[in-house]
């Protein structure tokens, strides 16, 4: 159904499907290929390469073990080898024993020598097929595959590894059988038969650009993270190693200077007799930590999204990305449960913002892949301001948020949130006073007093921020100050109201309300709108109930 | 559909504590009628764990809002604006036994918890040769105290503060004492139903209902210390609802 609408428009952004690798087109590809999958395919032969590094990466632990027994003359070098030659055999089996295919409308592996495995998944089920591929990859022209579909937590399949042409091949046929679904009048053939080379050329004209990211903007936003904190960490754990805190006191700073600089005749004197070298000295670190924290951050924004492209086919959204590890994911447009704006204070002042979604199934939090942490938490890892509101209204037409959003009539909290707010840092305050005072003394306790201003600033801004809106489609909320995060939820997605009040909004006569989605995880954003005058909020209560339950619950 | 007739123990008791109140549940309540309850029916009335045997000849008269022929769903705007999270007295508490069997099982730890600690305490002051020891008896008095609160009149606390109701809106939900809590799960939002009982729940015919949602927070919300019968009628009438609702349109 969005096909001619694409067509129709943006003639000069239609793009060849090359969607992870390389820009060669697809087509000439495919007419090679045989597209009839009567025979089961077998996966790379590079896969022993591949199969074997992620063994080796498993048995790592206890093969350290096992040569460290070896040097002392155990049999350990035996079970290192044991565990070795097994795992390599494994490896073999694996690539010689595993078919996959296509058969009456179901994906299918079959693998193993004495336990046969056959797995088999509906094509209709299918919702993702994400590609990861890394330096060493790209030298055999391969990429690993993941088969998602919408239940569980893992994979459904992973294929490691297959051809560019395998891959592209299974996408048609996916993507084909998808968009069936879709849009029957583009049906184009009768049942069991699946067209891939058809398809395919019909898909590359289905594509169309939705955004690209600039290096420079992947810079920027880089600058703007602290995704360089954990390197950090590691480097003030190696550098606070030793007496260089045991011996610190104000006066001890040449200990630094000299521990680290091996020859100071250049520097002047007072640095040896000083307290303020002492001083200098930490300030230095930490300016070099920040500039280090930035950098990190910076090369780690530009190493992931490199080449940044969303791009839309049919339903769905294809995302590619990544300078040395190239990652591709697919997002079914349906299976979008929740979108998040984020704007962290640094990325609002350089007119920046990111964009967060929520997809049902897939994988959870902790067991995030490269592909996954594209697809959903760095759904768009960075944007200028002005785009988003376009950008929103594409992932979600029926929203029509570019309209919508000017006839949004925005819910603030109730007028007490501020003085409440401000009462909570003031007492917050308070006890840093008391505690500072008993821990470190004289001047423990200033750190107190200087809070409380800041506290009461924020706790303003805060009250401020939040706010939500109702559509006929679904809510919208806005809050936070330093991160500001602004969310849709849609009342065919939301799986819950709620309503909480604890024995303090009581006094204040305020509650929370809830709403539940599918997903909670990547977005870090979920809608709970907090300090609502309580009477208001019950009225919203019944208000969302009402228009949830009227909308029917809408996911392929 | 289903003719709802979720009136077992839940809503007979109802009738038994809050003056009649379910009979009129149909037609909204008046005002009156809630004082009433509010005023007479909160009292433990301890009948209803006799009667427990004639649950099922109850299960008949009077239908719940489901069953009215309404063009519009039964939802927060009929319903009197109230003002703050206390129960609504118009929706259906949790069957009277509950109460009971919660009080039992609270007994049992009561006793064991003071029972140990008085033992074990007991034993280590007996070493001590100081009349101080004897210090120790406020503490035993204030657990009883906390234990006595604990098994026998929170349970009531609790059931005062409990009320559910199913509607063409869907399941709804009450509860808190000191954190008040609503959920309301859109019937077409339940992806399946399960109804259990436990042990000693078996022994006072209680069980529990819970709703499962494809949410995150609410992914699965439990009403516990229904009557056994009851649960299974309402699990039937949400699976039969969701599938008319499903089947339309």
């Amino acid at each position: 159904m969005q096909a001619s609408e694409f067509e129709g428009e943006l003639q000069e952004q239609l793009v060849n499907t090359a969607h992870y690798v390389s820009n060669e087109p697809l087509g000439p590809l495919l007419e090679s290929a045989s597209s009839n999958w009567d025979e089961p395919r077998r996966l790379h032969y590079s896969s022993v390469i591949f199969e074997a590094i992620s063994k080796v990466r498993e048995y790592i632990f206890p093969a350290v073990i096992g040569l460290f027994s070896a040097t002392q003359g155990g049999w350990g070098i035996w079970i290192a080898g044991i565990v070795f030659g097994g795992s390599v055999l494994a490896t073999l089996l694996r690539y010689f024993t595993l078919r996959y295919g296509i058969q009456d409308g179901e994906f299918v592996i079959k693998e193993g020598l004495l336990f046969r495995r056959t797995r088999s998944v509906p094509i209709r089920k299918i919702q993702n097929v994400d590609l990861v591929q890394n330096v060493l990859h790209r030298v055999f022209g391969v990429a690993e595959v993941k088969v998602e579909t919408a239940s569980g937590t893992e994979a459904e399949a992973t294929l490691r590894v297959l051809t560019k042409l395998q891959i592209e091949e299974l996408r048609a046929v996916v993507l084909d059988v998808n968009a069936d679904e879709v849009a029957p009048d583009e049906r184009l053939s009768g049942e069991g038969t699946l067209p891939a080379v058809s398809s395919a050329t019909s898909l590359s004209g289905r594509s169309r650009l939705l955004h690209t990211i600039s290096t420079k903007n992947l810079i920027q936003a880089g600058v703007c993270s602290n995704r360089g904190a954990v390197f950090i960490g590691i480097v003030f754990g190696f550098f606070f190693q030793g007496q260089f805190v045991e011996g610190w006191q104000p006066g001890a700073g040449r200990h630094f200077w000299r521990k680290y600089i091996p020859s100071t005749s250049w520097l002047p004197d007072w640095i040896d007799t000083s307290w303020l070298s002492g001083w200098a000295g930490i300030t230095l670190l930490c300016v070099v930590l920040f500039f280090l924290l930035r950098l990190l951050g910076m090369i780690w924004y530009v190493h992931r999204f490199y080449g940044y492209r969303l791009e839309q086919v049919g339903n769905d959204f294809w995302i590619s990305c990544g300078l040395l590890t190239r990652v591709s994911a697919t997002v079914p447009r349906n299976r979008i449960q929740f979108i998040s704006v984020h704007r962290p204070l640094l990325l609002r002042w350089m007119g920046l913002a990111s964009i967060r979604i929520e997809t049902a199934g897939g994988a959870g939090v902790e067991s995030e892949n490269a592909s996954t942490t594209v697809s959903r938490r760095w759904f768009v890892p960075v944007l200028m301001d002005d785009e988003v509101d376009e950008l929103l209204s594409k992932l979600r037409p029926e929203m029509n948020w570019l309209e919508s959003k000017s006839e949004m009539v925005w819910h603030g909290v109730s007028p007490l949130t501020e003085k409440r707010l401000q009462r909570k840092a003031i007492i917050f305050g308070v006890i840093a006073t008391a505690v500072g005072l008993a821990v470190m003394r004289p001047w423990g306790w200033i750190a107190g007093p200087l809070l409380v201003p800041i506290l009461l600033w924020l706790a303003c801004k805060k009250s401020r921020a939040k706010r939500f809106g109702r559509a006929d489609w679904g809510v919208v909320y806005q809050s936070g100050f330093l991160i500001r995060k602004m969310s849709f939820a849609f009342f065919d997605r939301i799986q819950g109201v709620g309503i909480q009040q604890s024995p303090f909004d009581r006094r204040w006569k305020m509650a929370t309300l809830q709403v539940d989605t599918a997903a909670a995880g990547p977005a870090e954003h979920t809608i709970d709108i907090a300090c609502l005058d309580q009477e208001f909020a019950i009225q919203q209560f019944g208000e969302f109930q009402r228009d949830a339950a009227k909308q029917r619950p809408s996911w392929a | 559909m289903h003719g709802i007739s979720v009136i077992s123990e839940a809503s007979r008791e109802t009738e038994i504590n809050e003056a009649g109140l379910s009979d009129e549940a149909e037609s909204n309540v008046s005002e009156d009628v809630v004082s009433n309850a509010n005023a007479g029916g909160m009292k433990p009335v301890h009948a209803g764990v006799e009667e427990r045997n004639e649950v099922s000849t109850v299960a008949e008269a009077t239908p719940l809002p489901l069953d009215e022929p309404t063009d519009e769903p039964l939802d927060a705007s009929d319903r009197l604006p109230a003002a703050d999270l206390e129960v609504e007295q118009s929706m259906l508490p949790l069957a009277r036994q509950n109460v009971t069997f919660e009080q039992r099982v609270g007994y049992v730890v009561a006793v064991v918890v003071l029972g140990g600690t008085i033992a074990v305490s007991a034993t280590i002051l007996f070493a001590v040769p100081s009349l101080w020891r004897f210090a120790v008896i406020p503490g035993w008095l204030a657990l009883a105290g906390f234990m006595t609160f604990s098994s026998h009149f929170w349970p009531q606390i609790k059931h005062r503060h409990y009320r559910w109701r199913s509607s063409d809106a869907g399941m709804e939900i009450h509860r808190g004492v000191l954190w008040k809590h609503r959920i309301a799960i859109p019937v077409l939002r339940v992806q399946h139903v399960d109804v259990s009982q436990g042990p000693v729940q078996r022994l006072f015919e209680l069980g529990s209902l819970t709703i499962h949602t494809a949410g995150t927070r609410n992914a699965s919300v439990i009403i516990e210390g229904l009557g056994y019968e009851n649960a299974l009628q309402l699990r039937d009438e949400l699976l039969a609802q969701k599938e008319t609702l499903d089947a339309s349109e």
